[in-house]
């Protein structure tokens, strides 16, 4: 298992970022590579991208089930292009997906990548993957909710009044292609303060994803904390049931 | 380690691969010595060459008779880790080099001489290539950790660079580049060595000139060095 801690310039952000890679590199032991999905996992307000590496067990979780994890920092953007600051959004998608497998030996295209993310940083997962189902097959948020009423997100430094149609969820998710709809799997803790945001961001895309798309929603025990982070990010990537090797290609 | 970064890079252009120079660090240094010490980042990406820094402490780079496999460990495992997981970096001999100054000299002699079949380029930078002196002329409280690492006497056929180059078979040799600073106080066995390899024909040059056994040398060498390694500026 290799952790690997990364400075690298963005050019769209026009400075350098430091994320973590979670490479199982046991997975190359037969002489080829048997990863099999790449999850772009987001930290929530307050964090970087030494979150789950401090706070999870993540690199155990990608090892048993042989996925490679790539953790970015995201600041307080809320994973959009800011109003006023950094284009997150923009380096996300466009620059550090297209980077990462050029880099390291790890799974790419739609089928294969995951984005993921927990408070701000689900609602980021959410964000991205519906605004790029091309990229994305599938999504998981944790904690989190489309509309997202706190004073840690700076909003007023992400968006204003009148200019925020390129990144308003409930805009994106009505006009996304039906026929490639991502899987979304969105679970909060029963204690969580973003528990009724979660609830109507539930109703609101069951009713876009309708009786045939991959939408699932759970409320378990736990609160808006690392303790519910981790077994829920545990139990999502095991879930997954990765398919065997021969399955995918 | 440092990979060069495309200046102008953005998704959809094409995949930039690059050869790989293992550099070693010298004694009482780690894998951190190269980067704190000079501008070896800068020198990477003015090459565009990969620059893998690993450390084996004090280990002299050797599988210690009484320690750590660090030799088998800096030959073969970080070659084939870094090739499994990155997938920016060229395979094969003649993408891949060793680097390394005083101990890490010696370290980088002993891989390009031992593993010439999956290294095709040296620079060594101020070399410790006597391990005779080293083992039998250490004072008193070196003694026993010269020893922990060589064992009581030299196996001149894995531990001597002198009687490894002697040996090597020509097409296999490696191509070399040694600096050393005239008041560095490894200046003997540098030249010492320097002319073990000319006599041997070996595709050799070395350079020589003021200069001491530090960073300001091994620098402004390693700067020149890169200059061989095939990259483009």
């Amino acid at each position: 298992m290799a952790w690997i801690q990364m400075t690298s310039f963005s050019e769209v952000l026009g400075m350098d970022v430091d994320l973590n890679v979670c490479l199982p590199n046991s997975a190359f032991d037969k002489g080829e590579n048997m990863l099999l999905a790449s999850m772009y996992l987001l930290h929530g307000a307050q964090g970087n991208c030494d979150d789950f590496i401090r706070r999870t067990g993540i690199e155990r979780y990608a090892k048993e089930n042989n996925i490679a994890v790539v953790m970015p920092s995201g600041y307080l953007s809320a994973y959009q292009d800011m109003a006023f600051g950094s284009n997150v959004y923009s380096y996300i998608s466009e620059e550090l997906i297209g980077q990462m497998p050029k880099i390291f030996r790890i799974p790419f295209g739609r089928e294969q990548q995951i984005i993921a993310g927990i408070s701000m940083g689900g609602r980021g997962a959410l964000l991205i993957g519906l605004k790029r189902p091309d990229l994305f097959s599938k999504i998981a948020c944790f904690s989190c909710g489309i509309d997202m009423q706190t004073n840690l997100i700076p909003w007023d430094l992400i968006r204003t009044e009148t200019d925020n149609a390129d990144f308003d969820i409930r805009q994106i998710a009505r006009n996304i292609d039906k026929e490639h709809l991502p899987e979304i799997y969105m679970q909060i803790g029963k204690d969580d303060m973003f528990l009724e945001s979660a609830r109507e961001s539930q109703k609101f895309l069951k009713k876009i994803y309708g009786e045939k798309g991959r939408f699932f929603y759970g409320e378990s025990d736990g609160g808006h904390d690392w303790d519910f982070w981790d077994r829920a990010i545990r139990g999502y990537i095991d879930s997954l049931q990765l398919p065997k090797r021969n399955d995918l290609y | 380690m440092v990979l060069p970064e495309k200046a102008r890079g953005r998704v959809g252009l094409e995949r930039e691969e690059y050869p790989v120079l293992y550099l070693l660090h010298g004694m009482s240094d780690n894998q951190s010595a190269w980067m704190r010490r000079t501008n070896i980042e800068r020198y990477a990406m003015d090459h565009k060459i990969a620059v893998v820094m690993p450390s084996t402490h004090l280990g002299w780079y050797t599988d210690m008779a009484r320690g750590f496999r660090y030799f088998t460990y800096i030959a073969d495992e970080i070659p084939q880790t870094v090739h499994r997981m990155f997938s920016c970096l060229k395979q094969g001999r003649e993408h891949s080099f060793v680097g390394g100054l005083s101990m890490g000299g010696y370290g980088a002699a002993m891989l390009a001489l031992r593993r010439s079949d999956c290294f095709s380029k040296a620079i060594l930078l101020s070399g410790a290539y006597d391990i005779y002196k080293r083992l039998h002329q250490a004072p008193k409280q070196r003694k026993k950790y010269f020893a922990n690492i060589f064992g009581k006497e030299v196996d001149a056929s894995t531990q001597d660079p002198f009687c490894l180059a002697e040996k090597l078979e020509e097409r296999l040799r490696p191509e070399i580049w040694m600096y050393c600073g005239r008041d560095d106080g490894l200046l003997e066995e540098n030249r010492r060595f320097y002319e073990t390899l000319l006599r041997l024909d070996y595709s050799v040059s070395y350079e020589e000139d003021a200069g001491k056994h530090d960073w300001d040398f091994w620098d402004a060498k390693i700067k020149s060095a890169m200059q061989h390694l095939g990259g483009k500026r």
